[in-house]
């Protein structure tokens, strides 16, 4: 019986890698993309379990889950210092206050 | 794939992102100069680039391994895979805990 790959390995490597490289940006972006990465793990090991010998990625699937459970950490965690960054300079309008400026400064690039 | 296709369009564009992080609060995070470290090996500075962000070369070679693995059967990929998985995650998070120290 030939061996079939799991679809959403390589995606999910990427996204879960993508995730660690994206923290800075208050930890949403890295949330939601190791999130979908381990929503797409799961997803293989679903089809995996229906079938165990049909498949021939089984490891690099658990190590992306690893991956993505690690991105999902680090981007809870700089969420949360983010966060705790806004509070220090005093809530939300202080922070949005110093983005603009910094948006002025670069002439508003995107 | 589209994600693969954003970041070079992001790369090719001079297109490069800001840290919000970094200008507002100080914080680095573990993606810091990846951006730049891509545009020195584009310009062929690999010296340069691995000291700027020394993980971009295992990151690079996992995700061009994993396209030409998609697309030709390899072998053994699993195990390359795997390896180049952990040896990219080990050194960005040994990156980044040197540059906080």
């Amino acid at each position: 019986m030939e061996q079939q790959k799991l679809p959403n390995v390589t995606i999910a490597i990427i996204l879960a890698i993508l995730s660690y490289l994206c923290c800075c940006i208050g930890g949403v972006p890295g949330l939601i993309l190791a999130g979908i990465a381990f929503f797409l793990v799961r997803k293989d090991e679903n089809l995996y379990r229906e079938n165990p010998e049909g498949y021939s990625n089984y490891g690099p699937l658990k190590t992306a889950k690893i991956l993505a459970i690690i991105g999902l950490v680090l981007s809870i965690i700089f969420l949360v210092i983010m966060i705790y960054n806004i509070q220090k300079i005093g809530g939300w309008d202080a922070y949005w206050e110093q983005v603009q400026e910094l948006k002025e400064q670069w002439g508003i690039e995107e | 794939m589209k994600t693969h296709l954003a970041l070079l369009f992001l790369v090719a564009g001079d297109f490069m992102l800001p840290c919000m992080s970094k200008q507002i609060f100080g914080i680095e995070c573990p993606g810091c100069g990846i951006q730049r470290s891509i545009m020195m090996l584009i310009q062929g500075e690999f010296a340069a680039a691995f000291k700027m962000y020394p993980a971009v070369y295992p990151i690079t070679t996992l995700f061009g391994f994993l396209v030409v693995d998609y697309f030709f059967r390899i072998r053994r990929s699993n195990i390359i895979s795997i390896f180049l998985m952990v040896t990219s995650v080990i050194m960005i998070l040994t990156n980044y805990i040197f540059k906080l120290l």
